[in-house]
């Protein structure tokens, strides 16, 4: 049994779609899930004033219209799937546990943020914070995929603790800062500060990226690197930091892209 | 305004009364002997009736109090309130914002609070905090431990000077009682240095932190305040240090006992260890109880740990930096000119944790072994220990075996083999509780209108949903717990303001504050000393410095005599 919701108006401010989960939905009658209430700014509307909805054979829970105003889709969610044909806003598969949430368009910042399980794909560009900690905590995604086809902003992966975070376009600067485990993969350019007070996990980055940062040691070089059994073409130089916390995080930067960092081969091996 | 409270199960330990049915009559926000029939009737049969919770130590306002609110955006974030009828919006879990903080107190039946720490500097911020945290009675503690006037006019063995200047201090800051936090230790580490022992010389003040207890004890009991000396001990951040906790108790135990104790050695599971490294540390709780059952000097309260994250603030900032350096965890850090400093650091305490789980074991340990509970009151030192809203949790632990051993079942196995927790049979009942929460804090306060239900007090009063007479709280510790989460009703003022554990009233309590006397010409004296102390130290004219009483909202001033 599957669910269509299509917006009625346009979302001036924002609204929280926490409720909205498939899990949450799952075997309940339509008038009910019409009343759902959810914050649209600070006032208490049903579910039913702003979208329309139909049930429909196959499963999930398909959403469309451009929900950039739209926070919190899939928050705390455990199974099932979650479409949304156009864009989604802030927080989308906010510590999700499992299921799959599509995202057709763009999403916003902290894209599955906490996130402890399942998988999330965005066909478009991410917003800043991929897969990171909430400000201030320490407790960044744990397990699961996160695959953005597009651009992902400043600081992916931030604290991040497990899991995968596979950016296909370009990132901005501070990918996998504070990052503890888990793997990012960047497939194309990074603005720098990869791995900035990294502790452990790897970060991989097909593209360019103007440089490294000084507290990370050269430690080797990789003619391919495997990311969840999938092979990825090098050679990468391998970096090792950040020293500045003891941190044992791997920096994998690929050779062909980056020949001004081709003054790291001397240091190979070197121990300081 | 006339309220009469019916067929409750009364816990009233000041008047010794122990689990009787009968009821009780407000009039005007006291309690009388009866009332006209016109009282509106609180039906509160099948439920417990106690005086209103005071909690002698809780961190709620305040400097540091707020910077820990700063720094933590994460603590808010998983628990906040929506504005309701008759609440504001806040929020903040182990640092809840002022107002949330006054509605969770009284929701739990707390009625009055004090805020153990306040830096002499800063206590208008304070007092500014306090005059914003709604429901309760509250006041500060006066930190004076490390102040460079008292130690300068201690070493000098300048005493009646000493005694004049902490007058004009607690008047100053409008505080409640004199508070020593690591003494003589924050002012060294300032210098990079650490003092360890109780006859360690504090570096360029040539005293030791012994002299300053005893020199601020003997001023507490010449200017007879109404609480004794309240002292978060020296070396908080070794293991041994139960050693410290007993010295900082002997060293006053030849001084007259106040009354009726002249010393309140504060959240002492953290100064219960044993051993000589984090490896083997222990439970020191055994000689500390040991000694308090001999001596009827000395109370304590217990600063009981929470399992789960929270926030550590206090004045003692080598023991945050330990911390900082130990977790790893962001932190911050203050020196206050002249008087003290303080550090900030987030913490999660984890039950697989060796070191953790023997601090869990500690303080209950100290709650069970020490015989009198009127001289050991439950606190989790909010938020180091944990949020005060987990008392409940606490109080099922120390009424029910059951729920202890269901806890040391998870906690760290080396722990659970190394604590003498397993073997202690002692349950607290019902008037235990009320003592060690309410009765006891009270009159250790010197607050004579709080903490009991007789004829005379406020009118502050906690009803709990739980039938006294068909429960065994041993057994049936959840039902215990649950009804001290949300009282059934809340009177404060002899105003229902809680109702089913919802605020059905916000009303503002008082501040208490010491005014101690002291003979004006050594007042005279002691003011034109400070006057030119403060041109030489502080960055602040000697004309801003104190605090009138018409600043705070509702003060109100106890009189001490000297």
């Amino acid at each position: 049994m599957g669910l269509i919701l299509e917006l009625k108006r346009d979302l001036r401010v924002p609204i929280d779609m926490s409720p909205v989960a498939p899990d949450n939905l799952d075997g309940k009658p339509l008038d009910e899930i019409r009343g759902l209430m959810l914050w649209e700014g600070n006032r208490r509307i049903p579910l039913g004033e702003v979208f329309d909805m139909e049930k429909v054979d196959g499963g999930g829970l398909t959403i469309l219209g451009d929900l950039s105003k739209a926070r919190r889709l899939g928050y705390m969610m455990r199974s099932g799937e979650i479409k949304v044909r156009g864009n989604a806003g802030l927080y989308v598969g906010e510590a999700m546990r499992g299921g799959m949430i599509t995202v057709e368009g763009d999403a916003g910042a902290w894209l599955g943020s906490r996130m402890a399980g399942g998988e999330i794909v965005v066909e478009g560009d991410a917003g800043d914070f991929v897969g990171s900690s909430y400000r201030g905590s320490r407790e960044g995604m744990r397990k699961g995929i996160i695959k953005v086809k597009g651009d992902a902003g400043d600081e992916v992966g931030c604290w991040m603790r497990g899991g995968l975070i596979w950016i296909e376009g370009n990132v901005g600067c501070f990918p996998g800062i504070h990052m503890i485990d888990g793997t990012i993969f960047i497939g194309g350019d990074c603005q720098g500060r990869a791995g900035a007070e990294m502790l452990g996990g790897r970060i991989i980055i097909q593209g360019r990226v103007s440089t490294v940062l000084p507290s990370f040691r050269t430690s080797d070089l990789k003619g391919k690197v495997k990311v969840d059994d999938t092979p990825i073409q090098g050679p990468f130089y391998v970096f090792e930091g950040d020293l500045n916390e003891d941190g044992s995080g791997r920096l994998y930067v690929n050779k062909g892209r980056n020949p001004h960092l081709s003054w790291c081969e001397k240091l190979i091996g070197e121990v300081d | 305004m006339e309220l009469l409270i019916k067929n409750g199960i009364v816990y009233d330990p000041l008047n010794g009364i122990d689990g009787e049915r009968m009821d009780i009559a407000v009039r005007d926000g006291r309690i009388v002997e009866d009332v006209s029939p016109k009282a509106e009737v609180v039906d509160a049969s099948g439920m417990i009736v106690m005086p209103g919770g005071v909690d002698i130590h809780s961190h709620i306002a305040g400097s540091k109090v707020n910077t820990g609110r700063l720094m933590r955006p994460e603590d808010h974030y998983g628990d906040y309130e929506q504005r309701r009828p008759h609440r504001r919006a806040g929020v903040g879990r182990s640092i809840p914002s002022t107002y949330t903080t006054g509605y969770r107190y009284a929701e739990m039946g707390y009625t009055t609070v004090f805020e153990p720490a306040s830096p002499p500097i800063k206590a208008r911020h304070t007092h500014e905090e306090l005059d914003e945290t709604p429901m309760i009675d509250k006041g500060c503690f006066t930190l004076l431990g490390n102040n460079w006037l008292v130690m300068d006019y201690l070493r000098d063995g300048m005493i009646e000077e000493c005694k004049g200047f902490v007058a004009w201090m607690l008047e100053a800051t409008k505080g409640y009682a004199v508070k020593l936090v690591n003494p003589g230790g924050v002012e060294a580490w300032g210098w990079g240095r650490y003092v360890i022992g109780l006859d360690d010389e504090v570096p360029r003040f040539g005293i030791t932190p012994r002299e300053i207890i005893e020199g601020l004890c003997r001023v507490n009991s010449m200017l007879k305040l109404p609480h004794p000396i309240h002292v978060h001990t020296n070396n908080m951040a070794r293991v041994g240090n139960y050693e410290t906790t007993i010295a900082t108790m002997e060293t006053v135990s030849n001084q007259a006992a106040g009354s009726p104790c002249n010393i309140h050695v504060t959240h002492v599971q953290f100064t219960g260890r044993k051993g000589s490294s984090w490896v083997n540390v222990r439970s020191g709780a055994e000689d500390i109880s040991s000694y308090v059952n001999r001596r009827s000097h000395a109370e304590l309260d217990v600063g009981q740990i929470i399992f789960g994250d929270t926030t550590t603030m206090t004045a003692d900032g080598s023991f945050q930096y330990l911390l900082h350096i130990l977790s790893g965890n962001k932190w911050a850090n203050a020196d206050v000119e002249v008087e003290t400093g303080a550090g900030v650091v987030p913490y999660t305490y984890r039950r697989s944790n060796y070191v953790n789980a023997v601090q869990w074991g500690i303080g209950l340990e100290l709650a069970l072994l020490i015989e009198d509970p009127w001289r050991v009151h439950m606190t989790t030192d909010h938020p180091n220990g944990g949020p005060f809203t987990e008392y409940p949790r606490v109080i099922a632990w120390l009424m029910s075996r059951r729920a202890r051993d269901k806890t040391l079942s998870k906690i760290n196995k080396t722990a659970r083999r190394r604590l003498n927790l397993p073997g202690i049979d002692r349950e607290y009942t019902l008037g235990e509780i009320a003592t060690v929460t309410r009765a006891a804090t009270a009159r250790s306060l010197g607050l004579t209108s709080k903490g009991h239900l007789g004829v005379g007090a406020d009118a502050d009063i906690a009803i709990y949903a739980v039938d006294a007479q068909r429960i065994d709280p041993s057994r049936e510790y959840k039902l215990v717990r649950r009804a001290f989460r949300r009282a059934a009703y809340t009177i404060k003022d002899g105003e229902i303001v809680v109702k089913d554990g919802e605020i059905v009233k916000t009303v503002f309590g008082r501040t208490f504050w010491v005014k101690p006397r002291v003979e004006e010409e050594l007042m005279e004296k002691v003011r034109e000393d400070v006057k030119e102390k403060f041109e030489e130290y502080y960055t602040v004219r000697f004309g801003n410095y104190p605090i009138p009483d018409s600043y705070l909202k509702r003060p109100h001033a106890i009189k001490a005599g000297g």
